[in-house]
């Protein structure tokens, strides 16, 4: 039995294709600007192919669910929807900057694994989408804040003093990082193994399963209003006080 | 044979059925149209959002009502433009979604051909349009006239040089302090004032020309707006519409007529969603009985966007098995002619170099 894993939200298109324990058989990584839309059913079809499953084998779909580039971030959970629809299975959402921390995990281990993690992504003018990983007694990581927008200022801000900790980012031009960090990482570098940490916390209870009629609720975490909303939400605000 | 149409390219999320390209078996449309009123106009990312929350349950509802399953679906056909990028995108998302999981084919669907074949959809227990026939799209985004021969191949014969006849309508209306969406507003209105009340100008351009331009009413009817204000005087609401109106449909009368006489066409089809507009249809009726030919319009609710139009433009091609690959992607322009020809805007063909 199989699982399909994609995420469409940051500069990297990932799709994995694997066993419904987390084991990754099959995933495909394509970093083309303006790629997602055109790559991701063929890669999805590319994945499940070369790991010998069948359409009918699948019984559950992960997809990220941002927050990251909007336009982006949208193609992976329409299609994850219309996919779990079409098949009658369940979708899992994870939110992408806990796929990023757990990518990051993965590629650490090796080389010891700080105390914190941070992930940032590119939410432009100065800002980024981000949230804060602490890790537990079981070696494990637990997301410490909720995710949200914030000058990136702020984020490293975040990185408390003399903390032994681990920055992700796909910041495009250099931010001075604190002293204190232990590494900081590009996306770049890490999000070869976006599709097998999709995959491991696919099968984690903590993340919401959409099924049956309740599938059709399932939405992107956008972590930002749209400008015109918040205007109009500060304009009737401003008018009713 | 059976087609799935979805349609996103803007602000109604769409599924239907339709049957051999003529039968509508079933639609459900989510309309936007109070979510984005108290902005005054469609916020592309507000659309795209609520596309996201709508499409499967779209989808889920339109086989209930057509009490079919997968099992009855032979295609599915979705806009690929031209349209809101972020909208049509979940469109296409989606429908790649559904024909990787079921195996069905996939057609993309050029947003004016499905206006176009709305006017092919039986209705009122008679048949639709069969082409071959001459076309005018007149909608919030196009105003364009098309000759369309019996295999359904289109042949531009002209459009707007600036504003689409619907925009204009839409600026009108705001002009005049219209609630949006103020442009079906202006044909209601226009209906109760006097056409000859303010004589704004009708841009024919040259003779042996099918474009058009609607820039130069909206600003004439703005010009005579500001004057009568500043002066103090009144503004009959009623008969600038009618006036507006009356000028809009007699250069849409104008260059439908010269295209019929030059393409020698026996039939008028005029889709989109001032297609609709009352003032429109009767005009273009008199049109064809002067010229002994027939005048066609889809039934006024296919008129605006909707899957119906999308499935039914897809018919012909899914009946010579001419499938979209599933990178088929979604663009915000995309004319008539690439799409026709297969030519996508971003599509790198790769030739061996032997
Ligand atoms: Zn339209």
């Amino acid at each position: 039995m199989g699982v399909i894993a994609m995420d469409t939200a940051t500069d990297t298109l990932a799709v994995g294709a694997g066993t419904s324990d987390g084991r990754l058989l099959s995933g495909v990584i394509q970093r083309v600007p303006r790629g997602h839309s055109r790559l991701l059913q063929p890669s999805v079809q590319f994945a499940l192919a070369s790991a010998g499953l069948a359409m009918r084998d699948v019984e559950r779909i992960v997809t990220g669910v941002g927050p990251g580039s909007y336009t982006g971030v949208r193609m992976a959970v329409a299609t994850a929807k219309a996919m779990g629809h079409a098949l009658r299975v369940p979708v899992v959402a994870v939110p992408t900057v806990d796929a990023m921390a757990r990518a990051a995990v993965l590629a650490e281990t090796a080389n010891g694994l700080p105390h914190r993690i941070v992930v940032m992504l590119n939410a432009r003018r100065g800002r980024a989408f981000g949230a804060c990983y602490t890790r537990s007694v079981d070696e494990r990581f637990v997301r410490d804040c909720d995710i949200q927008v914030l000058p990136i200022a702020s984020w490293l801000q975040v990185v408390g003093d003399g903390e032994d900790a681990l920055i992700v980012h796909d910041l495009q031009r250099d931010w001075p990082m604190p002293t204190h960090v232990a590494r900081s990482l590009t996306w770049g570098a890490l999000s070869g193994l976006m599709p097998q940490a999709l995959l491991e916390l696919g099968k984690c209870p903590e993340y919401a399963v959409y099924t049956g009629d309740g599938l059709h609720a399932l939405a992107p975490v956008y972590a930002l209003l749209v400008e015109a909303e918040a205007k109009w939400q500060a304009a009737s605000e401003g008018g009713s006080t | 044979m059976n087609i799935l149409g979805i349609e996103t390219s803007c602000d109604e999320t769409s599924a239907a059925i339709v049957q051999d390209g003529t039968h509508l078996l079933a639609q459900v449309t989510a309309s936007q149209i109070d979510l984005h009123a108290r902005f005054g106009g469609v916020v592309p990312e507000v659309a795209s959002r609520q596309h996201v929350v709508d499409i499967t349950r779209v989808v889920e509802q339109v086989f209930l009502d057509a009490n079919m399953t997968w099992s009855n679906i032979d295609a599915i056909a979705v806009t690929c433009g031209p349209g809101l990028l972020g909208s049509l995108l979940v469109g296409v998302s989606a429908a790649k979604g559904y024909a990787l999981a079921t195996g069905k084919p996939l057609v993309g669907v050029h947003h004016i051909a499905g206006h176009v074949a709305a006017a092919m959809l039986a209705s009122d227990g008679g048949t639709g349009a069969t082409p071959p026939f001459l076309c005018l799209v007149v909608s919030g985004g196009h105003t364009e006239l098309l000759s369309v021969d019996a295999e359904f191949r289109f042949t531009r014969l002209g459009g707007t040089r600036d504003d689409a006849a619907g925009e204009a309508y839409d600026k009108v209306a705001r002009l005049l302090g219209l609630a949006y969406p103020g442009g079906p507003k202006v044909d209601d209105l226009a209906h109760r004032g006097r056409p000859d009340a303010f004589l704004f100008p009708r841009a024919l351009l040259e003779d042996d020309s099918f474009d058009f331009s609607f820039s130069g009413l909206k600003s004439a009817v703005n010009n005579e707006i500001v004057k009568r204000r500043n002066r103090g005087q009144a503004v009959l609401v009623e008969d600038v519409c009618a006036s507006f109106q009356a000028a809009v449909i007699e250069v849409l009368v104008e260059k439908t007529k010269r295209a019929a006489v030059h393409t020698g066409a026996r039939t008028i089809v005029v889709a989109g969603g001032v297609a609709a507009n009352r003032g429109l249809r009767e005009a273009m009726s008199q049109l064809a009985k002067e010229l002994s030919i027939s005048a066609m319009f889809p039934p006024i609710e296919l008129c605006t966007d909707n899957a119906a139009m999308i499935a039914a433009a897809a018919y012909p091609r899914a009946k010579q098995g001419r499938w979209s690959p599933l990178s088929l992607n979604a663009y915000a322009q995309l004319s008539l002619v690439d799409w026709q020809d297969g030519n996508w805007p971003d599509v790198v063909q790769i030739v061996p170099n032997l």
